[in-house]
């Protein structure tokens, strides 16, 4: 096309900033960029919570009343808390509770939730009635409510803690599954599936659940974040991770105490919190994407 | 010869607020072995419907079948349990459907999905299935078959998923193979070459095939017998020939009459006036007569019944012999 060359020319774009810019629309169109912080943020935390021993030289638990709340330094990277621990060391033995907490909440939840939306939306009638009436109620509850009641029954402890965030998590992604699946039941293909002889189990399993995958993986990582953040508030109260061991709610919460002297006291593990769970959130999004073949090598 | 499948005064209904609304009024035909057997009519007749309820996938879509019975190798198909159309689905009786482009499972490769199938129904391992998998690709005509049984099925095009399914319907080696409209969803290219792959494959193996279609010029390329269904009753049966030459229902007539081709001109494009009743309608007589040129007195009082002719074949019409004399 003579005309476009021509205005191609007339507008006389160097052909480094044209490649610049091709570099950047694929890189962004591709979502490559959402996939590589998520992945980054994500693994560093889980690094840094693995190697907290390597990481930091300081015990966490051991008080120096004479090093209260100091601010950050070259000696206490995020200061000190109200006992002259270092908030670095607590912060990071504290992402090993919270980031296992917030895994075997979202495991416990979406099991549970999984099989039983399965069941409720696959066989619907009276089965599903049982199931999204037991969802209902549980919506209903408040559910840090319902957990400190599991709480209080079952006493603190780290399994209790999971059971007690799994129990009021699971309807969420058990809601979501059985919407899937009365939809994807539907479909030719499950259908095609009986044709072929697929038994119901195969129809269930292999048809129905793996496209529910996507789904799931993102509603399971948005749950991460509020389990992190309902761990905090079972902490606070003194129902979830025991004292002196650090979880990054139990942090924010003693730092709310001490805001107006040490505001990093508060403020440090709530970022550390937030860069967290925004990563894990990308990365969910990231694996929505892995778990559908038509997102794949796009 | 004793038919492989006969399907006698099959009642297919489902219930709609209360009132129990008939789909298939007593279908009845048979079919031999190695036979192919060309099902049409238009949307709505209840040509799908027989297809499900010999595959036993009527419970799915809320449907049931009250009356009659499908025999299939001297069995009756509708005292079947679970467990027994596990085994016949798939093994004995395969389907292809319609759509390619959604048939298929999106998340597995379709080499997976037929070895899969294979395993469901076979004692083999899992390495001869996957062999298995890529020469059933490499028997319907998918160039590469090592390269494109590792594709998704969102990879591959129209014609390419329909012999997908072709492959996946018959890898088991399956007696009788049900096409429900496999080639509407294709370009007019492709459809050709998956008719021929279909009746090229029937001729190889010797199985039966029942095409279900609304489109004659299908019929008249792959199927030997033809029934032609109208509001859920077959209301014709005979032989290719015998129905492109001398229809004796109206109904054919009309249909044949559709029949676009290119020689015919610029005239107008013929169509049946009216439309097919619905479901649940109750009609009084023949279920033709609004739309019938030759609806006489009786055609409103009396339903006609699918009677045998002279020379074999089957109608359901009081007046087919006055139409064929030209006295009407």
């Amino acid at each position: 096309m003579d005309h476009s060359s021509t205005v191609r020319k007339g507008l006389a774009i160097p052909t480094s900033v044209k490649a610049a810019a091709k570099l950047r629309t694929r890189f962004r169109s591709s979502g490559a960029a959402t996939s590589l912080i998520g992945f980054l943020l994500t693994g560093t935390m889980v690094l840094a919570a693995l190697l907290a021993p390597w990481l930091t030289s300081y015990d966490p638990n051991v008080n120096s009343l004479k090093d209260a709340l100091q601010p950050p330094s070259a000696a206490h990277w995020f200061g000190t808390d109200h006992l002259g621990r270092d908030l670095f060391a607590r912060v990071l033995y504290g992402a090993q509770k919270s980031l296992f907490i917030a895994l075997m909440v979202q495991l416990i939840a979406v099991s549970i939730g999984t099989l039983l939306g399965l069941v409720s939306g696959y066989f619907g009638g009276r089965v599903d009635k049982w199931i999204m009436g037991l969802a209902n109620v549980m919506f209903s509850f408040p559910g840090i409510l319902f957990a400190i009641a599991i709480m209080a029954a079952l006493g603190p402890g780290l399994v209790n803690l999971f059971l007690a965030l799994g129990l009021v998590t699971w309807p969420e992604i058990c809601r979501l599954v059985r919407a899937e699946t009365i939809s994807l039941k539907q479909r030719e293909f499950v259908e095609a599936g009986y044709a072929m002889g697929a038994s119901t189990i195969r129809i269930l399993f292999r048809y129905i659940l793996p496209n529910c995958y996507g789904n799931i993986v993102v509603l399971a990582t948005l749950g991460m974040a509020t389990a992190i953040l309902a761990e905090s508030s079972l902490s606070f109260l003194g129902l979830g991770v025991q004292p002196p061991d650090p979880s990054w709610g139990s942090l924010v919460g003693q730092g709310k105490d001490y805001m107006y002297q040490a505001p990093w006291y508060m403020f440090i593990p709530g970022m550390v919190m937030f860069v967290t769970i925004l990563g894990i959130n990308l990365l969910g999004d990231t694996l929505r994407d892995w778990f559908d073949p038509k997102m794949r090598n796009r | 010869m004793k038919p492989i499948l006969g399907v006698e005064q099959l009642h297919v209904g489902y219930q709609k607020d209360g009132a129990h609304i008939e789909v298939l009024k007593g279908v009845t035909f048979s079919l031999q072995q190695g036979e192919s057997l060309g099902i049409v009519g238009e949307s709505g007749c209840g040509k799908s419907m027989t297809s499900l309820a010999i595959m036993g996938l009527l419970k799915n879509k809320g449907l049931r079948a009250t009356q009659g019975q499908i025999t299939w190798e001297d069995k009756n198909l509708l005292n079947n349990r679970a467990h027994d159309w596990r085994k016949l689905r798939g093994k004995e009786i395969s389907m292809v459907f319609q759509e390619p482009m959604t048939a298929l499972n999106p998340l597995i490769t379709v080499g997976n999905q037929i070895s899969e199938q294979i395993l469901a129904h076979e004692p083999v391992s899992r390495r001869a299935a996957k062999l298995r998998a890529i020469e059933m690709l490499r028997q319907v005509g998918i160039p590469s078959p090592e390269t494109r049984a590792r594709s998704y099925p969102h990879e591959l095009s129209g014609g390419m998923r329909q012999r997908v399914m072709i492959a996946m319907a018959l890898c088991c080696h399956p007696k009788l193979l049900i096409a429900d409209e496999p080639t509407t969803a294709l370009d007019v290219t492709v459809q050709a070459q998956i008719l021929d792959l279909l009746q090229r494959l029937q001729q190889q193996t010797g199985m039966s095939l029942v095409l279900i279609t609304h489109d004659l010029g299908v019929v008249s390329q792959v199927c030997q017998r033809v029934i032609v269904m109208y509001a859920g009753r077959v209301v014709e049966e005979a032989t290719r020939d015998q129905l492109f030459q001398q229809p004796l229902h109206p109904y054919t007539i009309g249909l044949l009459e559709s029949v676009t081709s290119l020689d015919k001109g610029s005239e107008r494009l013929y169509s049946i006036p009216g439309r097919v009743p619905t479901p649940g309608e109750t009609i009084v007589g023949c279920a033709f007569q609004d739309r019938c040129p030759y609806a006489a007195e009786q055609c409103r009082r009396q339903q006609p019944q699918l009677t045998e002719t002279e020379d074999g074949r089957k109608v359901s019409c009081l007046r087919y012999e006055d139409i064929t004399e030209g006295v009407a």
